[in-house]
């Protein structure tokens, strides 16, 4: 057997709500949502430059979206998620195929103070979804070094 | 805030090696992957494609274009990155790649020779 290794991390703001649809067979469960996370870094000229980016998170399995999802992640909560990243390809509603990627949870930590209140400061979201990609995408690119970033 | 992605695969072809319009160098490469998994009494595996881009000028020069071709095992550690453009109809497509950060060849070292530590110093 030759496997091969898939790991994703990342933490960040939920986009909106999930989207949840409860299937009678347990596995089938299901949530969806989105989740920005801002990158920082500091140009040589000294001009500290952000970079959003976006990803569709789906989670599986009746316990883990009815007894965290569905509690907790909602707009604006701040998770960290780890899982793997699977290629995915729709119809949208112009009827053009599109291709993407798509986190498959396994695991969902939230990073918030549980309790903590209903309201999470929908300020602290990052502005757009999904064309922040292209202005900052050179500089973002060709910064290789990684300590040029800051770290949270 | 940050995002990590680890991946392990072989090379789907060389590494196309270009220079951007700054004189830079851009290296693109696509690797492919297995994930096999249990569906029912069966045993299913399926491959997954990812194209990563790097302008790390030293990964280049030093560890892609001596070391990766078609078929090489790798494991690469990035970020994933989403770009837009517009295509002919002028719909907006989008893009997404794996931006190297570090990439390791999964093969059983060599010994070390002298001309490689020549090329080392150079």
């Amino acid at each position: 057997m030759s496997g091969d290794i898939n790991v994703f991390v990342v933490d960040g703001y939920v986009g909106a709500d999930p989207q949840i649809s409860i299937a009678p067979e347990q596995k089938a469960t299901r949530a969806r949502f989105r989740i920005a996370t801002t990158r920082k870094f500091q140009k040589e000229s000294g001009e500290i430059v952000e970079y959003t980016e976006w990803f569709s998170v789906i989670c599986w399995g009746e316990a883990y979206v009815e007894k965290l999802v569905q509690p907790y992640v909602k707009k604006g909560a701040f998770l960290q998620i780890m899982g793997r990243v699977q290629n995915t390809r729709w119809t949208d509603q112009d009827g053009i195929e599109r291709f993407g990627v798509e986190i498959v949870a396994d695991r969902i930590d939230l990073l918030d103070k549980v309790g903590a209140g209903s309201s999470y400061g929908s300020e602290d979201l990052p502005g757009d979804d999904s064309t922040s990609g292209t202005e900052t995408n050179e500089a973002a690119s060709s910064t290789s070094d990684y300590y040029d970033e800051i770290p949270f | 805030m940050s995002q990590e992605f680890i991946l392990s695969g072989r090379l789907a072809r060389d590494p196309d090696i270009r220079s951007t319009l700054a004189g830079t160098p851009v290296a693109n490469l696509r690797v492919l992957q297995t994930r096999g998994y249990r569906k029912g009494e069966d045993w299913v595996e399926e491959v997954e494609g990812f194209d990563l881009v790097t302008f790390n000028e030293k990964l280049i020069t030093r560890v892609i274009q001596p070391f990766c071709s078609k078929g090489k095992r790798l494991r690469i550690r990035g970020r994933l990155q989403t770009r837009s453009w517009e295509d002919q109809n002028k719909v907006t497509r989008y893009s997404t790649e794996v931006v190297i950060d570090d990439l390791r060849l999964l093969e059983r070292p060599a010994p070390m020779t002298r001309s490689s530590t020549d090329q080392d110093a150079a």
